[in-house]
């Protein structure tokens, strides 16, 4: 694990090194994991403990029993194979470092999702498998269609992944426990907390969308965009398994729910149906296979739905029988695409004589697709009829649609192999030749070990047993046999079989008839999707256009508007301060430059001409100075008049040669703008007021009476507070004037090149 | 004058906020203008005002003696005084020179970059 979980980064080390190399990484980790199998037969179940974020009861807890050691040693075990695929198949393109960064982070992640123990850590790695699969599927990212699929496939699962995440959290907050082996005792804390159809419900659709169930099962064909090794180990044996494992973990505390059954019943069995469907409308290799997967997962969520210990029993079975087929039969995709250049299976024929060993591997694995003995397939299929045959109600339905769904893979297998690898002639310009070995070994062990744990089923039977006691605990022990005796699903079996072949041979009869049926765009999801993504960019946009306008004003009534507001509600705690006019203290010349002020003001607003508005403006900065002077601050008004002269010469000059004064605004505008001034002014009336009503504490002003001509040797104390006390702002102030300067004198440089800069 | 001084801060707020609102670039400046000196008045009346008696240390003296003005708020008005003018300065040049390239005072015309392309 750990070294999984370092890989990346010492690829990065190491650079672009071939693919055998890395695995080397996954297969130790197969071999450890192996290793364990025995322990974990007898039902031992090992934990590693770190703690990550204990305030939050966080930690990073690994458990392994049944159920993740098969999906461990599924990820580790496909994953060497695939990686050593990799190596060469992506031999010569370019960015393969970046590739093999995401394909292992894609590995840990996975394997930390089926080991975890915690449900927030658990969460994490999920979401890890969706980003990292998001590299992998946008992988050609110069195609506009991949950046496409990749982004859809993004979105759906961690749309879903946010689904889980509250699921999860309800049902760690209802459980009180976020470890996942407490609260699979606690099933009955959970259903009296009232979270528990909730949680339910929520971790089903964080499922669906990974496990690429109805209605959102089209992200999965369209992530066939990714190179094939990808596809191969993220659409087939893992990450699309990540919803199923997560069902199949909780399922302890949620199996015998109505709401349970009747979810994962339905849209497993919809899934499986429609997979199946269109898979044999497809005539891309690797479409064909996702929509089998597709079809294949409907049928795991369907056991898993019927929930009785036959039907858990069955649905551990396929999926390993699953994996291991789809596997090989991904990479065979893969491999007839590298070496023919087509994956259409219209063109490719008779490719047995030039590649004996692909086929045989391929025939191997629709061999066990279909379910024939003494392959693996077959045992799965016996017990997924046994599944659906023995429930109590709906039996005749769920059976039924099984049949259809194995009366059509059956065709498809017939595609997968008879059309690609016999049949009529290829179409192909170019003569194929057979894969190299590193291509060639993972198809071949793959199918190897359909026949295997077909002929000797034995083999896996301690494990699946393991695996489907922690699904289903109390389940019956498995003893999985490859020959039942002459029984209904044999008989069963042999029906759906022959179907199958009549299915195929319409299909290969009629390959016009298959392509001219053509589903509406409009009724698929992939089409409500494509419209919910329109909406949400338009409706951005419009919102965009709405509050960012471009116009000031409107951005600047807002912002006063706003403050008013909230300024209103604060003062109204207050009340209105007295206004106490002391005649006592009156001077006439401060009513005079008061009035004058308000008066010039009012012009400067109102003035017709820039002259008149620039004229009236000094008058008021003139009379700022005035009030300086009367409250003891000589040093401001002398600043003050200097500045206002300068602004007023500055203004004159520069704005000398503007053509006419705009006055754009009338009426209702007009007065809407003195409405919002108004009212802020008020406000700023109102709290100048309240202000100097309260005492004020100000031990500065003390501070600085005592200290400036003993510390400083200075009789001027605001000159001293400049210079001395303060004069790090100064030397602010001074900086920010020299940039002013820089910003005038680079303005009055620019040149739009038709005109000399004439100021 | 104490009591008159919340009314005129109030006042040269209004009236700069009602030019900032209007399209034209130079009632803009010489808005922001009259909100600088309302801002300068408001921060010196908020921090009370001594009528007459300038923060000068006497001759003799080592301290100041009551009453006096605070010199604080004085020297952080002179300040922004200062900056103010800075900000002035740059933004007539800026009109000047955007007058010259565009052609136009009016600020509504000047949103282009603020806008969705559509």
């Amino acid at each position: 694990m750990v070294l999984a979980g370092l890989a990346p980064f010492i690829h990065r080390a190491l650079g672009n090194k071939s693919g055998m190399f890395f695995a080397l990484f996954p297969a130790a980790a197969f071999v450890y994991f192996v290793k364990l199998v025995p322990e974990v037969s007898i039902g031992n179940t090992q934990q590693y403990i770190f703690d990550w974020v204990p305030s939050l009861g966080i930690s990073l807890s690994f458990n392994l029993d049944g159920l993740s050691l098969l999906f461990a040693l599924l990820i580790t075990g496909i994953g060497a194979l695939v990686l050593l695929y990799a190596g060469t198949y992506m031999k010569g393109k370019s960015q393969t470092d970046r590739f093999f960064v995401a394909l292992i982070l894609f590995m840990a992640s996975m394997l930390g999702l089926v080991l975890s123990d915690n449900l927030i850590s658990l969460f994490v790695f999920w979401e890890l498998t969706s980003f990292s699969s998001y590299f992998l599927i946008g992988f050609h990212h110069e195609d506009k269609d991949s950046r496409k699929s990749a982004l859809q496939a993004l979105l759906i699962t961690a749309g879903g992944g946010l689904a889980l995440l509250a699921g999860m959290i309800l049902l760690g907050i209802g459980g009180e426990s976020w470890t996942i082996t407490t609260l699979l005792e606690r099933g009955d804390v959970l259903a009296e907390s009232g979270f528990f159809n909730a949680a339910m419900l929520l971790i089903i659709i964080g499922c669906f969308t990974k496990s690429a169930q109805f209605p959102f099962h089209f992200w999965l064909p369209s992530a066939m965009a990714a190179p094939t090794p990808v596809s191969a180990y993220l659409h087939s044996a893992t990450m699309v398994k990540a919803g199923v494992y997560l069902l199949a973990r909780f399922s302890p505390i949620f199996n015998g729910a109505d709401g349970w059954h009747a979810i994962l019943l339905i849209f497993g069995g919809i899934t499986m149906l429609i997979g199946a469907i269109i898979a044999v409308m497809q005539t891309d290799l690797k479409k064909i296979l996702a929509y089998t997967t597709v079809s294949a997962l409907g049928l795991l969520v369907m056991l898993l739905g019927i929930g009785t210990g036959i039907a858990i029993k069955a649905a551990v079975i396929f999926i390993l029988a699953h994996a291991l087929y789809k596997g090989c039969l991904f990479l065979i995709a893969g491999i007839v695409d590298h070496e023919t250049g087509s994956r259409n299976i219209r063109k490719l024929g008779r490719l047995f004589k030039q590649m004996p060993v692909t086929a045989s591997a391929a025939i191997l694995a629709c061999v066990s697709m279909v379910g024939i003995p003494p392959l693996f397939g077959f045992i799965s299929k016996e017990y997924s009829y046994e599944a659906t045959l023995s429930m109590i109600v709906n039996s005749p339905l769920t059976t039924s649609a099984f049949f259809i769904t194995g009366v059509l893979f059956t065709a498809a297998a017939g595609m997968l192999s008879y059309m690609v690898f016999f049949g009529k002639r290829n179409r192909l310009r170019i003569t194929p030749h057979e894969a190299p070995p590193a291509l060639l070994a993972g198809p071949v062990v793959l199918a190897i070990l359909s026949l295997t744990f077909g002929l000797f089923s034995g083999l896996a039977n301690p494990l699946l047993d393991q695996a489907s006691q922690v699904v289903y605990p109390g389940n019956e022990p498995l003893s999985i046999q490859l020959w039942h005796g002459v029984n209904t699903e044999l008989i069963l079996s042999i029906v759906t079989l022959l179907a199958g072949l009549g299915a195929f041979t319409f299909v290969y009869m009629n390959p016009r008839l298959m392509s001219r049926i053509e589903v509406s765009e409009k009724i698929k999801p992939s089409y409500a999707y494509q419209q919910t993504m329109d909406t949400i960019a338009e409706l951005a946009r419009s919102v965009t256009q709405k509050v960012q306008n471009g116009y000031l004003r409107v951005y600047i009534s807002v912002m006063v508007g706003t403050f008013c507001i909230l300024a209103l509600i604060i003062l109204q705690d207050f009340g209105i301060p007295k206004i106490a006019v002391t005649w006592t203290d009156f001077r006439v010349y401060d009513i005079v430059i008061g009035v004058l002020m308000i008066i010039a003001c009012f012009y400067t607003v109102v003035a017709k001409s820039r002259l008149l508005a620039i004229a009236m403006l000094g008058v008021v900065g003139y009379g700022v100075a005035f009030v300086f002077i009367i409250f003891g601050a000589p040093d401001l008004a002398m600043t003050q008049i200097l500045i206002e002269t300068l602004t007023v010469v500055l203004f004159v000059l520069v704005l000398w040669k503007l053509p006419h004064y705009l006055i754009f605004d009338e009426g209702f505008i007009k007065f809407r703008y003195f409405l919002v001034s108004a009212l802020f002014g008020g406000i700023m009336t109102w709290i100048v007021m309240l202000v100097t009503q309260y005492p004020l504490d100000s031990h500065l002003k003390d501070f600085f009476a005592e200290n400036s001509y003993p510390l400083a040797m200075g009789r001027n104390v605001v000159n001293v507070i400049l210079v001395d006390f303060r004069s790090l702002d100064t030397l602010g102030e001074i900086v920010v004037l020299g940039i002013a300067a820089i910003g005038i004198y680079g303005l009055m440089k620019f040149n739009d090149g038709s005109e000399k800069a004439n100021l | 004058m104490e009591d008159v001084l919340p009314f005129l801060i109030g006042g040269l707020y209004a009236g700069g906020i009602y030019l900032v609102l209007h399209k034209s670039f130079v009632k803009l400046i010489i808005g922001l203008i009259i909100l600088g000196y309302a801002s300068n008045l408001m921060l010196f009346t908020i921090s009370r005002i001594t009528r007459g008696a300038p923060a000068l240390v006497p001759e003799g003296a080592t301290s100041l003696v009551e009453p006096f003005a605070d010199p604080l708020p004085q020297a952080l008005v002179l300040t922004a005084i200062v900056i103010g003018f800075g900000i002035q300065a740059f933004a007539i040049v800026l009109i000047k020179v955007g007058y010259r390239i565009v052609k136009t005072d009016n600020l509504d015309e000047l949103n282009s970059t603020d806008r969705l392309d559509d």
